[in-house]
């Protein structure tokens, strides 16, 4: 494994993680020589970033949830809420949007006071989204297209492996063909 | 706007330039027109020769023939090369995407990673042939 030299990972990403994949991989195809190890490390290759452009893609999304409730906080107010200051409009809610992402029970909170605004979580994420689609269209692509490889590099695993059972077929009928003629002689 | 005196001056002056005198800065400035590397010529490169003269020893070590090992080494050698790229890329599109890096460089660094795509293709395709041949020879 060592010798197929280190992956091409990010900054942060665990090559022990990695490692494991194409272990577990090249065991479960039973990965005999250097083409079979290759071909194990690119399906793990397309595994890995096929899970990287769905972690780019969350994280795309996220960001510009956050920009949206943060907007809407700006923009619009509670009707029976407490009184806010002018701060709180100009940093405040650039944290509560913030806090929305990482804390449940307080983003909860957002939801209620944006739903109670007239703006529920689905015409959130619809807004996000329609913020970042171009963008969203080229990761669902590279998204698509890592899927395409990942089967392309199975396909070929399933061929050499049909390959083996081919030859092995063709020698086993080699050596039963050798026996009859050895008994008919 | 510069007057047409200026503008006479400019294209002067500019004539006169001779491009990058010392070593470094020529060296600076062949490497103008790279993007990503990814269409140099390789054997320029020592690094790349010896990592592809280790590739190719150990799909010799299996068995396969000198003129086949080399190539599938070159094109294992590409491959590496294309993801080191793309790693880089989708380094700064994560960064981008998650706030932390400027958002203007998103869509972009996504049309980079798509144009990279052919380099991909070409290999994995390559690398098919090269390994359906040498199943062939063993």
């Amino acid at each position: 494994m060592k010798l197929l030299g280190p992956p091409a990972l990010w900054r942060g990403e665990s090559r022990n993680q990695y490692d494991a994949i194409l272990l577990g991989m090249a065991i479960s195809v039973g990965a005999r020589d250097i083409i079979d190890w290759v071909s194990v490390n690119d399906l793990t290759y397309h595994v890995w970033d096929g899970r990287r452009l769905q972690t780019i893609k969350a994280a795309l999304i996220l960001a510009k949830q956050i920009e949206v409730i943060e907007g809407l906080l700006k923009s619009t107010y509670d009707q029976a809420g407490p009184e806010r200051d002018a701060i709180y409009y100009i940093s405040g809610v650039k944290n509560d949007a913030r806090r929305w992402a990482t804390d449940s029970e307080f983003g909860s909170e957002i939801d209620d006071r944006l739903a109670a605004r007239g703006h529920d979580s689905a015409s959130i994420l619809a807004r996000a989204y329609s913020l970042c689609a171009t963008e969203l269209q080229a990761l669902d692509k590279a998204i698509a297209d890592r899927e395409l490889r990942r089967m392309a590099s199975l396909r070929e695993i399933c061929r050499r492996d049909e390959f083996l059972a081919r030859r092995l077929e063709q020698t086993s009928q080699e050596i039963i063909d050798g026996e009859f003629s050895e008994a008919g002689a | 706007m510069a007057s047409e005196k200026q503008i006479s001056a400019n294209r002067a002056n500019a004539l006169k330039g001779r491009g990058p005198r010392s070593v470094g800065g020529k060296a600076r400035a062949s490497k103008n027109a790279t993007r990503h590397g990814l269409a140099a010529i390789i054997w320029k490169q020592a690094s790349a020769v010896s990592s592809i003269e280790q590739l190719t020893q150990l799909f010799r070590a299996d068995g396969y023939s000198e003129q086949n090992a080399r190539l599938a080494a070159v094109v294992e050698y590409q491959t590496k090369s294309i993801r080191s790229v793309r790693s880089r890329i989708g380094v700064q599109i994560f960064e981008a995407a998650d706030g932390r890096g400027p958002v203007e460089t998103l869509a972009e660094n996504l049309r980079r990673l798509q144009s990279i795509d052919r380099y991909e293709k070409r290999m994995a395709s390559l690398k098919k042939r090269v390994f359906q041949e040498m199943q062939r020879e063993i």
